[in-house]
This record gives structure tokens, C-alpha cells and sequence, in this order.
């Protein structure tokens, strides 16, 4: 997993990508790469705690987890976190403790899995889950001045 | 295994490692897929979109890049069922096929061995069934001089010829065992940096390693004839003149000769000789074969004393057989 400087890196991709924002600050996005490991505690139970991914192969299940903060210095609105499923992944669900997000099976349109069809040649079917591409969390109400969240999705290694 | 650059850092090098790593794509067959290859690079870019004023912006967050370490699995399986027929005259195509899959997903090589446990003395040898058609040519297919295969992609399955050096004694079974030349041993096992594209390499859930035993049944083997030795025993009882057992001068003493065999075969040329001992005479006539009186010289029955020694010729005897022979000598 590389870690870059988010502040820093999130400045220079945001000025290119999308042109130099009219206000000042930014809402901070940080990504990470977790995978569970579960522990036995003395009383004997299972505890499961997220930890980086340091390494991964096929049938892991790893969680990618994506925080944001509002640092823009005024309140922001219509706040939505995305995140693609990457390629090599299946989708499996929110992560424990995390919402469930809204999915798609094609980027555009977006809602719970038990609500997408997919095409299957001529007919279509219910979407599953190794159909979602994108995840994303829609925020309603406006995050104040250093407001933030967190939420994770878990995906499988093909 | 270590790969760098596409090329494979094994320890064959130059020409013939490059011939190595054309068999291993040659004769490699295709298995199903197994999963993301080592030393994939999964990337991801979360983002988040809100609007501020009115203006609406989009933030990416920090890219996280997540290299694949390679897994190390194989599977080992016959490529027949039931007990395996092995002729008694073994033809030099001949070969026990197996299949090995590299279930992993990066290219590995195996260390593979035979053996039959019932014949420990039974030299085996591997080779890649390169053409997949169960038979051995010399002319095709490759015989693991070392037991190592060369290198196989993930995904990828080789044919795999079991040969005997020789006809196994009796039935058996044939013990193969394979191994991933990276590592094995208990799942989760880590080699570090020992996996494709420098990754660590993991023991996957077959331990990278797996055995296996399959029967085979001798066929065709001619019949052994179980020729038990002939078993001869020779008792005496002794009479004095007086009536009593000592051996006395004047004694006379009753040889008893009993041939006993268990084979099924006919006994050829079947004949008892028997010495007399010094310091007895022969008593003439003496001779009973299975109880029937004899005479002692050459003529239509099969006894004779030529001065020395009894002689019985059986000629030619069908077993199993008991015959019991007799004859008297004086103590001088």
C-alpha cells in the first residue's frame, strides 16, 4: 500500500483535474487499503479489528475505507463519497459498521443492489453483487466546518 | 517463483533455460482461472463530490496501490480411474498419467517424485507427457532428469508420465508426490520476496503440496510354478539277533526312505540313490518300493543294488507324491 501526503496531493489533482476551486481549503478524502484480522481475546471471543493491507492474494477479503473532512472553511453541501470497485474485485458489502452505500453496475445509475437490473443478452436480471462497479454514500444534510465520516466497503480478490 | 522483467530467475540459464521456458508454455495445458496474478498492481481512487456556493468540486483522494502476492498452490491428480493395469511385459511407450496443476496464481516450478512402496528397489522416473496422449516417446516427451518441472504459468496443468525402470514385482501402489519448488509446508507460510515480480510468496490452502496414491494392478505375469524342494527322510530301526534294538554285529538294520513333494508339476527323472555304510552288507533283495518286493538288478522294476548302493528310479512322478522305499543292510 502507498501512502501519499493527502493535503498535498489532493490540492495538485484537484487544481488539475477539475481547475483551481473559489474557495480556499478542501474537503480532505483519505483512502486505505484494510483487511480484517481477527483476534481471541482471554474471555474467549473474537475480536475483529482492521488493519492496513500489507499483503493480499486471491480470496482475501480486503476493506477499502474512504474518510473525508470538511476543510474548506464553511459548511459543504450535496456531499457524495464515491469510490470504484477496482477491477481485480468483487464487491461483496458495506463493510461492518459502515452504511450501505448506493451501488452501480454501470456508473451512472445509482441505488441499493436489490433495486438494479442488469442486461443478461436479450432479457435482463437482478444485479448482484459482482456486478457493482461504483459505490458511493450520499451525505443529506450540509457538513459543517470540520465535519467529517468514514465509510468502508468489502471487496474479494478474484 | 522470483520473475523479473518477464524473464525467470531460475537456475537454468542461457540457451537451455530459454528452451525450458518454451516447453513450459509448449506443453502446458490450460487449467481454469485461478485468480489475479502475482505482482498485479490494484489501484483505487476514492472521491468525493460536494458543492460549496453554489460551486460544485470534486477531490480525489490519495491513490492506494495494492501490489498481489503470489499464492502457492498446486493439485495433483491421476488421470484415470481404479487400479491401474501394468503389464507383466512392460511396453516402452508405457507411463501411469498423472496431471499437475499450478493452482497459484504466479509461474512456478514443481519438484515431483515417485516411488512404489511395495518395491522399494523399483527405480521411477517423471516425464511431461508433452503431446497429453498417455504414452511415453522418446522422440516427444521429456523425462524430469532432476524431478523438477520447468517453470508453468498459473493456471497451467502438465501431463505427467509415471515410468518404471522395470516390471514391478506384484501390485502395488504408485506414491506421487509434488511440490512447489518456492516453497510448501503449512498454509500461510511466508517466503518473502521469493514470489513473482520480487512479491512474498504465500502457502496457499494445498500446501503447496499434495500426494498421492494410486493403485495398480500386475497383469499378465506367466505363472510362477511353486516347485517346493522335495523333502527326503531316511529312518532306521535296528534288530539284534536277540531279540533286542542294539546295534550288535549280526544286526540287521531297515533303512526307510520316504520321498515326499507338494508341487504340481511332473517330477522328472525322479531317483533315490542311497550309499550303504561301511561296515554293513546289503541284504539281497531287500528292496520294497511303497511296500512291493524288488529285485536288485537292472531289469522291468525300478530297483537296483550296483555293490554299492541302492538305486530307485522313479522316472517320471506326478505330484504331490509320497513313495516309500525300504531296504535291509547287515552290521559286519
Amino acid at each position: 500500500m502507498t501512502k501519499t501526503n493527502p493535503l498535498l496531493l489532493c490540492g495538485l489533482i484537484a487544481g488539475a483535474i477539475a481547475g483551481a476551486p473559489a474557495f480556499a481549503g478542501t474537503v480532505r478524502v483519505t483512502n486505505d487499503v484494510m483487511v480484517q484480522e481477527k483476534t481471541v481475546a482471554a474471555d474467549g471471543t473474537t475480536r475483529i479489528a482492521l488493519v492496513p493491507a500489507k499483503r493480499v492474494t486471491p480470496g482475501d477479503r480486503v476493506v477499502y475505507r474512504t474518510s473525508y473532512r470538511n476543510e474548506v472553511g464553511q459548511p459543504v453541501e450535496g456531499m457524495i463519497v464515491s469510490n470504484p470497485v477496482p477491477a481485480n474485485l468483487v464487491y461483496r458489502g458495506p463493510a461492518e459498521g459502515s452504511p450501505a452505500p448506493e451501488v452501480s453496475t454501470d456508473g451512472k445509475t445509482f441505488a441499493p443492489l436489490a433495486q438494479l437490473q442488469v442486461r443478461a443478452g436479450s432479457a435482463t436480471r437482478r444485479a448482484l453483487a459482482e456486478d457493482v462497479k461504483v459505490v458511493r454514500w450520499r451525505i443529506a444534510s450540509a457538513v459543517p466546518v470540520g465535519g467529517s465520516g468514514q465509510y468502508a466497503f468489502e471487496a474479494t480478490l478474484k | 517463483m522470483r520473475r523479473q522483467g518477464g524473464k525467470l530467475a531460475n537456475k537454468t540459464s542461457g540457451l537451455l533455460g530459454v528452451a525450458i521456458a518454451a516447453l513450459a508454455l509448449s506443453c502446458a495445458v490450460d487449467a481454469r482461472a485461478n485468480g489475479t496474478p502475482a505482482g498485479t498492481v490494484v489501484r483505487n481512487i476514492a472521491s468525493a463530490n460536494f458543492t460549496v456556493d453554489g460551486e460544485q468540486a470534486t477531490i480525489p483522494s490519495n491513490p492506494v496501490a495494492t501490489r498481489i502476492n503470489e499464492l502457492l498452490d498446486l493439485q495433483l491428480a491421476p488421470k484415470s480411474e481404479g487400479s491401474i493395469p501394468v503389464p507383466f511385459q512392460l511396453p516402452s511407450d508405457f507411463g501411469v498419467p498423472f496431471i499437475l496443476t499450478n493452482s497459484g496464481n504466479g509461474t512456478e516450478a514443481f519438484l515431483v517424485t515417485a516411488s512404489v512402496p511395495e518395491d522399494e528397489g523399483l527405480s521411477l522416473s517423471v516425464a511431461i507427457d508433452v503431446d497429453g496422449n498417455g504414452a511415453y516417446d522418446p522422440a516427444v516427451d521429456i523425462i524430469l532428469s532432476d524431478g523438477r518441472t520447468p517453470a508453468v504459468a498459473a493456471d497451467k496443468s502438465l501431463n505427467l508420465l509415471v515410468r518404471f525402470a522395470r516390471a514391478p514385482a506384484a501390485s502395488g501402489r504408485i506414491l506421487l508426490a509434488a511440490r512447489s519448488v518456492t516453497g510448501s509446508g503449512t498454509t500461510a507460510k511466508l517466503v518473502p520476496g521469493e514470489g513473482d515480480d520480487g512479491t512474498d510468496a504465500i502457502v496457499g490452502r494445498t500446501t503447496a503440496s499434495a500426494t498421492f496414491s494410486e493403485p495398480f494392478t500386475l497383469v499378465d505375469a506367466p505363472v510362477i510354478v511353486q516347485s517346493e524342494p522335495a523333502s527326503l527322510t531316511k529312518t532306521q530301526t535296528v534288530d539284534a539277533p536277540d531279540g533286542s534294538n542294539a546295534a550288535v554285529q549280526g544286526a540287521t538294520i531297515t533303512y526307510k526312505l520316504e520321498l515326499r513333494t507338494t508341487g504340481t508339476e511332473t517330477l522328472a527323472n525322479a531317483e533315490i540313490v542311497d550309499a550303504i555304510p561301511a561296515g554293513t552288507a546289503y541284504v539281497p533283495g531287500s528292496i520294497r518300493i511303497n511296500g512291493a518286493a524288488t529285485s536288485d538288478v537292472t531289469d522291468s522294476d525300478a530297483a537296483l543294488f550296483d555293490g554299492a548302493a541302492i538305486h530307485v528310479a522313479f522316472g517320471d512322478i506326478s505330484q504331490p507324491t509320497t513313495q516309500v522305499v525300504t531296504f535291509q543292510v547287515t552290521i559286519l
